[in-house]
């Protein structure tokens, strides 16, 4: 395993790609920074494994058709991020009239479906559900600032918008998330 | 429960969704498939001026040893078949590169 010192900055990478089109560097670019966008995604979309990395591959071309216009004053993860939001909005537009999705099944987790499930997972299964009525924008909002544990403004940067926005987004999220979990048996 | 605490079970549960992180599964292999070929802006110039000087010397070789009348009418078939020829060798590029 390389130590810290000899594994390439984000920037260094970034450069070898658009200088040389390093591929290798920009194989070693999506390593890093995989796990963070294709869970994004994954609570973006409801546990939705294979849209969610299929909107990930999406996100990484993106990215590097685009990287010229990266210009590192945010973080690289944070970039990543905003393209992988506007995939997952765009393909939401796309997708406006289909069914919402549903949350990955319980018994897959559980191990066996006759095994009684703990009350995490259920209380998981419920947020899952409650999540995917939420508008994208909300969802988005509340899944940066909560599960990615990002600030409001960096949230707000990421979503390119107010961060009175941004936070009316969160707490009409959470407003309606509290209802929905309320009215569950 | 009171809003407090229901403010902040609602926080806890939101937090709790933090997944592990996640293992590659061969993802960046898939991504790296996907990238547009390599552009190669110099091997393409050069494709090009190979293109035209080897088009250019068969149009003076076949339009050289003919009568000066003639030499028009034929000098501008020998132009059209160029110009295809010069197509072909760069749609064949293009798709190769």
């Amino acid at each position: 395993m390389s130590s810290p010192v000899d594994s390439p900055s984000d920037t260094e990478l970034i450069t070898r790609v658009l200088l040389r089109d390093d591929r290798r560097a920009f194989g070693v670019l999506v390593s890093r920074h995989q796990s963070a966008v294709r869970g994004l995604l994954r609570r973006l979309t409801g546990g939705d494994l294979a849209q969610a990395d299929d909107l990930a591959q999406e996100t990484f071309l993106r990215a590097y058709r685009g990287l010229g216009g990266y210009r590192g004053g945010a973080k690289f993860s944070s970039w990543l991020y905003r393209i992988a939001c506007n995939v997952f909005f765009s393909r939401d537009r796309g997708s406006r009239l289909a069914a919402a999705p549903e949350p990955p099944l319980l018994e897959a987790e559980a191990g066996a479906s006759d095994v009684s499930l703990p009350d995490a997972l259920l209380e998981r299964y419920d947020l899952e559900r409650a999540l995917a009525s939420l508008k994208p924008r909300e969802r988005a909002a509340l899944v940066l600032t909560y599960a990615n544990e990002l600030t409001h403004e960096e949230a707000a940067v990421i979503l390119d918008c107010p961060l009175g926005t941004l936070k009316t987004h969160v707490a009409r999220a959470k407003e309606k998330l509290r209802r929905q979990l309320e009215e569950v048996p | 429960m009171n809003g407090h605490e229901d403010e902040a079970w609602l926080d806890s549960m939101l937090q709790r969704r933090l997944p592990p992180e996640l293992p590659e599964d061969g993802f960046p292999l898939q991504v790296l498939d996907r990238l547009p070929p390599r552009e190669r802006p110099w091997l393409r110039a050069f494709l090009l001026c190979v293109t035209w000087v080897v088009g250019l010397a068969a149009l003076l070789l076949l339009s050289g040893d003919t009568a000066v009348g003639a030499a028009a009418a034929e000098t501008g078939n020998h132009v059209v078949a160029f110009s295809l020829g010069a197509a072909l060798v760069w749609y064949v590029a293009d798709r190769l590169l």
